[in-house]
């Protein structure tokens, strides 16, 4: 499938397709799982422990699992690196409103904010995309629970249950069957 | 010399403002509107530079739009009045505006009303009653005299315009138009006091 079109992020193919935002999709779809759940007292994300080595110091924050705010969480699936830079902008953001406004951040907002900001690096320059879905598990007053996910796209949606990295399709499958 | 109170029950508040603008020995107009509505539940009644006074409330209203545009819903009044302080403050030691409000709303979510009197320094802070300008040194105490915990609407009402009649009987500027305007559950009302 290599091509002459996916060389540069900011071209589509023949097939009408973003190469670039494709793989990294792909990369993320072998990445540990993460499964998110919405339930009407809150929400639930499970990230799966990722092998590492017994030499690995365990840092302060997981790596799959992050604090946004006091309100919402956040869990990453793909390339860490690209995650972190994320979170910090997002954290970033979520303080702005809370300095401007002193409430917290609507979820979708900063949702939306975050997906603008990936979505820039699939129009312009020739920097790749951020090769991260995020899910957001949140609340606000105005909406209660609220689960989104995001892809390197800069799409996002709202979901009552969703799962991404590896056998994410099996497992949304799975969810689907089951939730009520 | 604008003049500027408004007093806030448990779900309905109350803004007042004279309708002078005045220039020198003049009076331009008798029906300039202060007290501009930001939203559905949200007004705020402003005093100080006439040009700051539109500027300012303009540009907070249509950022409030924006908002609500891109978020779906209009912030509440504590995130309204937090928001407006925090623009005013970043102005302050740049191109200041030379405005003293009265932000007044109504909350969706909690069925509750609030007042905030801010000045144009940034100073912030929730009230149940307040004025700007030297009508503060005549209906302050009016105010005092006549809130109650728990009033209704009727005796807001009354008390306003026993602090419009404290100015007219004893204010040097001759001020002989009021308006007022009201936010409870249904939005907001205009009314002459």
């Amino acid at each position: 499938m290599a091509s002459q079109y996916d060389k540069r992020t900011t071209t589509f193919n023949p097939d009408g397709r973003l190469l670039q935002v494709e793989y990294a999709i792909e990369h993320i779809n072998q990445d540990a799982s993460v499964v998110g759940i919405l339930a009407k007292d809150g929400v639930v994300l499970a990230a799966e422990k990722k092998e590492v080595s017994k030499l690995f110091v365990p840092t302060r924050e997981s790596g799959k699992l992050y604090k946004m705010d006091d309100h919402m969480l956040c869990s990453v699936s793909g390339v860490v690196a690209d995650a972190n830079f994320l979170i910090d902008y997002g954290r970033l953001f979520s303080q702005q409103h809370l300095y401007s406004m002193h409430s917290p951040i609507y979820v979708e907002q900063l949702v939306q904010h975050l997906c603008n900001y990936k979505h820039q690096y699939t129009q312009f320059g020739s920097s790749r995309p951020f090769g991260v879905s995020l899910m957001y598990a949140g609340f606000d007053r105005v909406r209660g629970f609220q689960l989104y996910c995001s892809d390197p796209s800069g799409n996002y949606a709202a979901y009552k249950a969703h799962a991404t990295g590896k056998n994410s399709v099996g497992s949304i499958t799975t969810l689907k069957e089951d939730y009520q | 010399m604008d003049s500027c109170f408004g007093i806030c029950g448990k779900d309905w508040v109350i803004l007042a403002s004279d309708m002078a603008v005045n220039r020198s020995i003049f009076t331009l107009k008798h029906d300039e509107d202060k007290i501009m509505q930001l939203n559905k539940f949200k007004i705020v009644a402003a005093s100080g530079e006439q040009t700051d006074r539109y500027q300012y409330c303009n540009m907070m209203m249509r950022n409030l739009q924006l908002m609500e545009f891109r978020t779906g819903f209009e912030p509440d009044v504590e995130s309204t009045a937090q928001f407006m302080r925090t623009e005013l403050a970043t102005a302050l030691r740049k191109a200041p505006f030379q405005v003293n409000l009265l932000i007044g709303g109504f909350d969706e979510l909690d069925g509750t009303a609030k007042m905030y009197w801010m000045d144009y320094l940034g100073t912030l802070q929730q009230v149940t009653k307040g004025a700007h300008g030297y009508a503060g040194y005549f209906v302050n105490s009016v105010l005092d005299n006549n809130y109650k915990k728990d009033m209704t609407l009727e005796e807001g009402i009354a008390a306003l315009q026993k602090c419009v009649l404290e100015l007219k009987t004893r204010f040097i500027i001759n001020q002989p138009t009021f308006i007022a305007k009201i936010v409870t559950k249904d939005g907001v009302q205009v009314m002459q006091l």
